[in-house]
């Protein structure tokens, strides 16, 4: 979400100069010095705005020598994140949480995803049509992203949201960071959360705590 | 009371409060530092009538993406939670180094690599070297007794991020702080800013 803003330059003040001024300025410019005047304004620096993503806060004892977690959400805050979906679900469960979905959903007819060397499965919808699922999105994206959900035993472990640009969205940033900003807040004990670029894709990855080593998998933009 | 009198007492307020006037202005300019104490006196600290208790937030950065978190610690008031020092409740004037390892362990669980999630706050070294070593944790952290922001300032450098941090009172006020900090001790214009609340909204 970074947001670039043009810093006050020369252009703002020069609608205080006297009239006199204004002239010889333009007469300048008029006179060729149009181009360097226009590099000097494309060396002013831009400001940026850098996201700062909250972590879930700690209560330290007094003493300074253990903690815990000062807030916990609460169970409506994660329903609303997931769509109505749970870690560990059968794909069966899942699919009846899929209602634009015309068939059911079995293990044995999902593919594999491949960046794991794990037997993990995946059934993806376009991003469009994951209406419960993209709630905390405001930014664009393209046409083309979707939601992976992604099953190890037969059991879901994770969804992965990968927003993908085009012409209408060459840039799914602040797209992605609008997600990624709702996930972080959550305690890792109930939600583990990750952002990343594939090219020019983005990806936000939610995963279930107990996943073990497919937690630290990462989609390499391979074919679904 | 004569006229005389009125105008001597009047003159010695001016008197008196001319040093108070010029104190504030100067806080008010001048860059804030965290580690020499040099914060005014603070302004509003508690809610609902009651003091809050101590939190201090730290910036980590995960090197690899240049995400920056914002890790806040709250302390329990002790030992009377009725008092605290100019009306905000004291911090602990120790730092356990637990407490910002722990910051960084809430960076390291969403990054790729535990390694890559460092201190925010950068010394000069960590661009030829970026690891934690190279990286301040107190320079990193501010506490709510003594600052009611922290912001980051970056300066970007081939791709990667190198940035300082800075407390104040004000959000200008420390994004101020930490780019004059960023600055100074990387040489480059350093445009890229955030801050957060030290204390939790």
């Amino acid at each position: 979400m970074r947001r670039m803003m043009e810093s006050p330059g020369v252009g703002s003040s020069r609608g205080n100069m006297g009239t006199g001024l204004q002239w010889l300025v333009r007469i300048a410019l008029a006179a060729g010095l149009s181009s360097a005047a226009g590099a000097a304004s494309a060396a002013q620096p831009v400001a940026v705005t850098k996201p700062i993503l909250v972590l879930p806060a700690l209560q330290w004892n007094d003493t300074a020598s253990t903690w815990k977690y000062a807030v916990l959400p609460n169970a409506g805050q994660i329903k609303a994140l997931l769509g109505g979906l749970r870690f560990g679900m059968t794909p069966e469960e899942v699919g009846q949480h899929l209602p634009e979905r015309s068939s059911a959903l079995h293990w044995d007819d999902l593919p594999n995803a491949k960046e794991y060397a794990q037997d993990v499965r995946y059934v993806w919808l376009p991003m469009q049509a994951a209406d419960s699922l993209t709630g905390p999105i405001q930014s664009c994206y393209g046409d083309s992203s979707s939601v992976y959900l992604l099953f190890f035993n037969q059991a879901l472990f994770r969804i992965s949201w990968r927003f993908l640009p085009d012409g209408k969205c060459p840039d799914v940033t602040d797209a992605a960071e609008d997600l990624y900003a709702a996930l972080v807040p959550i305690v890792p004990a109930i939600v583990i959360s990750a952002r990343y670029a594939v090219g020019s894709a983005q990806v936000v990855d939610m995963t279930a705590p107990n996943a073990g080593p497919l937690i630290s998998v990462r989609w390499r933009g391979q074919g679904r | 009371m004569s006229t005389r009198s009125v105008r001597l007492s009047a003159c010695r307020l001016v008197v008196l409060l001319v040093p108070l006037l010029l104190a504030g202005t100067a806080s008010q300019g001048a860059p804030e530092n965290f580690n020499l104490g040099s914060y005014g006196l603070p302004s509003v600290v508690a809610r609902g009538g009651k003091p809050l208790m101590c939190t201090v937030t730290y910036l980590v950065e995960d090197d690899a993406t240049n995400e920056t978190y914002a890790a806040r610690m709250q302390f329990e008031p002790s030992p009377d939670p009725t008092v605290g020092q100019n009306g905000r409740m004291r911090c602990p004037g120790m730092m356990p180094p637990s407490v910002g390892e722990a910051a960084l362990n809430g960076c390291r669980s969403h990054a790729a690599k535990a390694a890559d999630c460092v201190f925010a706050d950068m010394k000069k070294q960590f661009p030829a070297a970026p690891s934690v070593d190279n990286t301040s944790a107190s320079g990193s952290r501010c506490s709510s007794d003594q600052a009611t922001e922290i912001a980051i300032a970056c300066a970007s450098s081939g791709g990667q991020e190198v940035c300082n941090v800075g407390c104040g009172e004000e959000p200008d006020t420390a994004v101020k702080a930490a780019r004059q900090l960023c600055e100074a001790t990387h040489g480059k214009t350093c445009n890229i800013t955030g801050w957060v609340p030290v204390e939790a909204p």
